[in-house]
């Protein structure tokens, strides 16, 4: 930016800049074990949101995450034809959406705070929402074999509670043998004793649909999307 | 702190630490995709492949960041289809 409201903190990061819209939280909830369809009317604009899942307890895998979009894939079987979003968990997990232009923000009734607007008039940030921060993309190197390295433990810090997991790469596989919920996979993540550390595996989601075990695909490579290709998970504060 | 903007609401409550930061919209749009298992490129001027970019995609897809590029990987066998993508920076 060449001038306007600018804030770098001490590691130099950019926390606010007045010429992009900050992603802020739009929708909160608790959902109990299993696979889960939400219907998201916000998917019939280009924006996808950032979702955010935290399991109820340690070494309880979550993920098995996508944003259906009408149109995208499919010509029909939708739930919704706004789109939606599926999400799983072993237990009980909770979700936040956000996003930076569509949606209506969760705001506290503060009449006082910080408020910053773009030039075109749209706020930038409101210090009344929630953002997310992801505090670390934890990065796995491409391993051409059919596991892809998986499952993988990656190691965290600065969380003395239940991290919310970036839960956009932890998405819903397809092993190609038909078009029914049974031949999907899921990449689903867990956070391990002490917050210190979490695991992303690849899972059977057909076993969810009906209760809720998520047991280990046999082999992992029915179709594992992360093989040969590298990939970025994440952890978040949710302020 | 050395330097930086805490912010609190009327709670009490942080909103922003002196050493967190939100995430930036850095743009959207949508791309045309090629069979299972193969990727295409999509030029993002600026972009490196560190840990300060993330692009989210529809379902059935996807995507991780190179250098001036970012690449979409189809995941399901429906052949070539549309996606759509967001791209953040920290």
């Amino acid at each position: 930016m060449a001038h306007g409201f600018q804030v770098l903190n001490a590691t130099h990061r950019i926390q606010i800049d007045q010429d992009f819209r900050n992603a802020r939280v739009i929708a909160t909830g608790t959902l109990a074990a299993g696979m889960h369809y939400l219907a998201m009317p916000y998917l019939v604009t280009d924006e996808i949101p950032i979702v955010l899942l935290r399991p109820s307890i340690i070494s309880s895998y979550v993920g098995s995450v996508a944003l259906w979009r009408y149109g995208d894939l499919f010509t029909g079987d939708f739930p919704n034809a706004n789109g939606y979003l599926q999400m799983g968990g072993q237990h009980a997990f909770d979700y936040a959406i956000c996003t930076a232009t569509v949606g209506t923000p969760i705001a506290d009734t503060a009449t006082h705070g910080l408020l910053v607007y773009k030039t075109d008039g749209s706020i930038v940030y409101d210090s009344r929402h929630r953002h997310p921060n992801i505090t670390q993309l934890l990065a796995k190197a491409s391993d051409a074999t059919s596991s892809g390295g998986y499952p993988n433990t990656f190691s965290i810090s600065g969380y003395s509670d239940m991290p919310w997991l970036l839960g956009n790469p932890l998405m819903v596989t397809f092993n190609g043998v038909g078009e029914t919920s049974s031949s999907q996979g899921c990449v689903m993540a867990r956070v391990n004793s002490g917050f210190t550390s979490i695991t992303v595996d690849f899972r059977d989601a057909a076993a969810p649909l009906t209760f809720p075990v998520f047991p280990a695909l046999p082999d992992r490579s029915a179709y594992n999307p992360y093989s040969g290709r590298p990939a970025w998970f994440g952890v978040s504060h949710l302020a | 702190m050395s330097h930086g903007l805490e912010i609190y609401n009327a709670s009490g409550q942080e909103r922003l630490d002196e050493e967190s930061f939100v995430h930036r919209l850095m743009g959207m749009g949508s791309g045309l995709s090629g069979d299972i298992g193969t990727v295409v490129e999509v030029a993002w001027t600026g972009m490196t492949a560190s840990d300060e970019w993330f692009i989210l995609t529809t379902g059935g897809f996807s995507a991780y960041p190179g250098i001036d590029r970012f690449y979409v990987q189809n995941t399901f066998s429906f052949g070539p289809s549309t996606f759509t993508y967001v791209v953040y920076r920290r």
